[in-house]
């Protein structure tokens, strides 16, 4: 089931062919900034095709993160307006291509302990250049 | 002999910036247009803001954005009422910071309210009465009220509430108080949002059950447990179970009369609201009875006009405030003609 947040997690131009793979821009589906330590990309197909969590990069603020070390970073801020990059190294795709994304992202909202908010968004994107086209 | 006139209000109206958050998450308006178009349609004079919403980098502020802020408030004649901050006592998931740590975290959050102008910082009720107690001496020297929200599933008897009432009698201190959300004196639940939910593909007996569970007999954490039981038994899908835990964590039913028993302790109001019914009513929430309460009780702060419609719906932020803030004229019209 779709939550308000379906559509602003994934954009329709938020896939791109970049040098070692593809990557994902993804927006914070929730209304305020949160640490990086609460949030989770639960799974992620391209096609049917399940990505390994574990292969994939996060990019954030200028840096660079594996997956794996987001339950960390407490002191990292999302803020609520900026896009993140999900890097997904090794996967190739040419630009103009379109490619099915299933995207499960939770957030555990550290002020409500008891809540998992999961939102989930399907969409089929064209792959686009990197930004500022292909040199 | 004349009959007493009677009580006029003493508070005064406003908005949080949360009630646009479609406007501004679609980034169609940045913080200062959001600023500016809440003065041009007469939504204030009181602005919230959320700070880890509305600042970028919060905690930390700059001296550049704090001139800034202050600037703004000038140009657009509005009043900071409240910086709403947050306990995010379980920033590191499966744990729980402890009362050093809560108030530790809190503190540059207090320390940007006072910076900015605010005169209130809502906090919130997962973070201990010791975190207040602890952070009383740096509220005192900024001249800053702290309180909890008092927010749904929790009602006035609720355990969480009553041992912030028992420290606020010991302490007795004007820096301590509460900050009352309407969405604890629900009638019933807001019929759009029950029409989206099955809309967005929501499966009917699961909705029934947990409407059935939320308007039914018991304490906020036996309706939880049994509404996660039937729901587990169900088998339902993760974004199911989040949908339906979210509607019991932010509408729950109370007396509207019940406020007056910690009035002289508000500090600050959450005006919150979904929805209209066709005579300009709030949907789910009765606020034909919750401002006499607030004014009868002498209340002398601001109501923030909340409106958490964006949670299920992509209208106009803008549109609802000023439909709030027409039926709270409309309600406090008798009160604020000079009676005979």
């Amino acid at each position: 089931m779709d939550n308000k947040f379906s559509a602003l997690l994934l954009s329709d131009t938020g896939l791109r062919s970049a040098p070692g793979g593809l990557a994902i821009n993804i927006r914070l589906p929730w209304y305020r900034s949160l640490p990086l330590s609460v949030v989770e990309v639960v799974s992620l197909s391209i096609d049917g095709r399940a990505v390994p969590t574990e292969a994939l990069g996060f990019e954030i603020n200028g840096k660079s993160f594996r997956h794996s070390e987001l339950a960390d970073l407490t002191g990292e801020f999302w803020f609520v307006l900026d896009d993140a990059v999900l890097r997904i190294p090794g996967r190739e795709a040419a630009v103009g291509e379109q490619h099915d994304i299933d995207l499960q992202l939770n957030l555990y909202p550290p002020y409500i302990p008891q809540l998992t908010w999961a939102t989930r968004a399907k969409k089929s994107l064209r792959v686009e250049a990197i930004q500022g086209g292909r040199r | 002999m004349t009959a007493p006139a009677r009580q006029r209000p003493l508070f005064q109206l406003g908005t949080t910036l949360f009630s646009f958050t479609n406007e501004y998450l679609h980034r169609e308006y940045n913080l200062e247009q959001l600023i500016a178009r809440v003065a041009e349609l007469k939504l204030g004079p009181g602005l919230e803001l959320i700070g880890f919403s509305h600042v970028r980098g919060f905690p930390t502020v700059s001296d550049e954005f704090a001139a800034q802020f202050r600037g703004w408030m000038d140009h657009y004649q509005l009043q900071p009422s409240c910086l709403a901050v947050n306990a995010d006592v379980a920033i590191r998931r499966g744990t729980l910071m402890n009362d050093e740590q809560a108030a530790a975290y809190f503190e540059p959050q207090i320390r940007a309210a006072a910076k900015l102008g605010f005169p209130v910082v809502r906090t919130q009720l997962v973070a201990n009465p010791k975190v207040l107690e602890l952070l009383l001496p740096l509220a005192e020297r900024l001249q800053i009220k702290m309180g909890p929200e008092l927010h749904a599933p929790w009602s006035l008897e609720a355990p969480v509430v009553v041992a912030y009432r028992e420290l606020y009698e010991r302490l007795k201190s004007p820096w301590l108080g509460f900050i009352p959300d309407f969405g604890s004196s629900a009638r019933t639940l807001p019929p759009d949002y029950l029409h989206y939910l099955l809309h967005q593909g929501m499966p009917r007996n699961l909705l029934d059950t947990a409407v059935g569970i939320w308007g039914g007999p018991g304490d906020v954490q036996s309706k939880r447990e049994e509404f996660h039981r039937r729901a587990a038994a169900a088998q339902a899908d993760p974004t199911v179970i989040s949908a339906l835990s979210v509607m019991f964590a932010i509408l729950s039913p109370q007396d509207p009369k019940a406020w007056l028993s910690i009035m002289p302790q508000v500090i600050h109001v959450h005006a919150k609201f979904y929805g209209f019914d066709a005579s300009g009513s709030e949907s789910a929430i009765p606020y034909e009875q919750l401002l006499p309460v607030f004014v009868e009780g002498k209340y002398q702060g601001y109501m923030s006009a909340e409106w958490e419609g964006h949670m299920y719906s992509q209208a106009s932020g803008f549109e609802a405030v000023q439909k709030l803030h027409a039926l709270a004229r409309r309600v406090l019209a008798p009160y604020t003609t000079a009676a005979a």
